[in-house]
């Protein structure tokens, strides 16, 4: 049984090889085909160059731009957290002082 | 090798172009009628083969000339149809769609010469290439599992497994067939 599937698929791949024609191109088309490929994967090689080093430069300045404004985003911080305490404590007060009228 | 594509093999060695060139013209059907089988689409079989001759011209140098110069050339074209279908996976449903026009288009030609386009021929053109290529490779071309494994970069095992995974498919689907 294993011998028999043997034999018909290599009976189907020796059709197709016998069944169809290929001609083959001339060498100089052949130099001709495989320039214009290297020429359009040497396009296609420059383009993803440009594309990474697009990418690469704004995540750098990104970067940058975090580290030069820390001072900045180090103050924003402390404002935030220093109105954001005044407030907590200011309404913790109201609420105690509302207890106490209730006593 | 015969003496003339000896004297080729150096001169692409050296980096000559049009030595290469004349060998691509020499194995050229060869090359087709294998990059057909495996893909078992006629027109990926033209890209492929188009492909398969820049990586050769690109990387010629990188022939060392112990093997043979059919067989750097059916693994260049080899892995190039394996990453072209890991390519190809992300947009699945459009390379389907594509598959199934072409697959018609070799059944044509096969039917045009007054050959039947068989079950086999059918069942084999559905395999996943994964088990196709090496089911080529190994009871058509007669590489061992070792070459293949080589050629594929994947393990020994592996290939084996595939063989036998492949054989097991044609045979139950044959079957279907049958009745």
């Amino acid at each position: 049984m294993k011998d028999e599937i043997d034999k018909k698929v290599l009976e189907a791949f020796r059709k197709i090889d016998e069944t169809i024609d290929v001609s083959a191109p001339s060498p100089q088309t052949i130099s001709l085909l495989i320039k214009e490929k290297h020429e359009v994967h040497i396009k296609s090689v420059k383009r993803e160059l440009c594309l990474f080093l697009l990418i690469a430069v704004v995540i750098i300045s990104l970067l940058l731009l975090l580290l030069t404004n820390a001072p900045l985003i180090y103050g924003f911080i402390q404002v935030v957290g220093i109105i954001g305490v005044t407030f907590y404590g200011l309404y913790k007060a109201r609420k105690r002082n509302r207890e106490d009228l209730y006593i | 090798m015969e003496k003339h594509e000896e004297l080729l093999v150096k001169k692409i060695q050296a980096g000559d172009e049009e030595a290469l060139a004349e060998l691509l013209h020499i194995h050229y059907a060869f090359l087709y009628r294998y990059v057909l089988k495996m893909t078992m689409d006629a027109v990926v079989a033209e890209e492929i083969v188009q492909d398969t001759m820049l990586k050769a011209y690109l990387h010629m140098k990188q022939f060392n000339g112990k093997g043979r110069f059919t067989t750097w050339l059916m693994t260049i074209a080899t892995r190039t149809y394996v990453d072209s279908l890991r390519k190809k996976k992300r947009d699945s449903w459009l390379f389907r769609k594509a598959a199934d026009e072409h697959n018609k288009l070799l059944k044509w030609q096969i039917e045009s010469k007054n050959e039947e386009f068989d079950e086999v021929m059918e069942v084999i053109q559905k395999l996943d290439a994964i088990y196709r290529i090496p089911l080529l490779l190994k009871h058509y071309y007669g590489f061992s599992y070792l070459e293949i494994g080589q050629m594929m970069m994947i393990k020994e095992g592996t290939v084996k497994s595939r063989v036998h995974k492949s054989l097991n498919m044609v045979r139950k689907e044959i079957n279907k067939y049958e009745g």
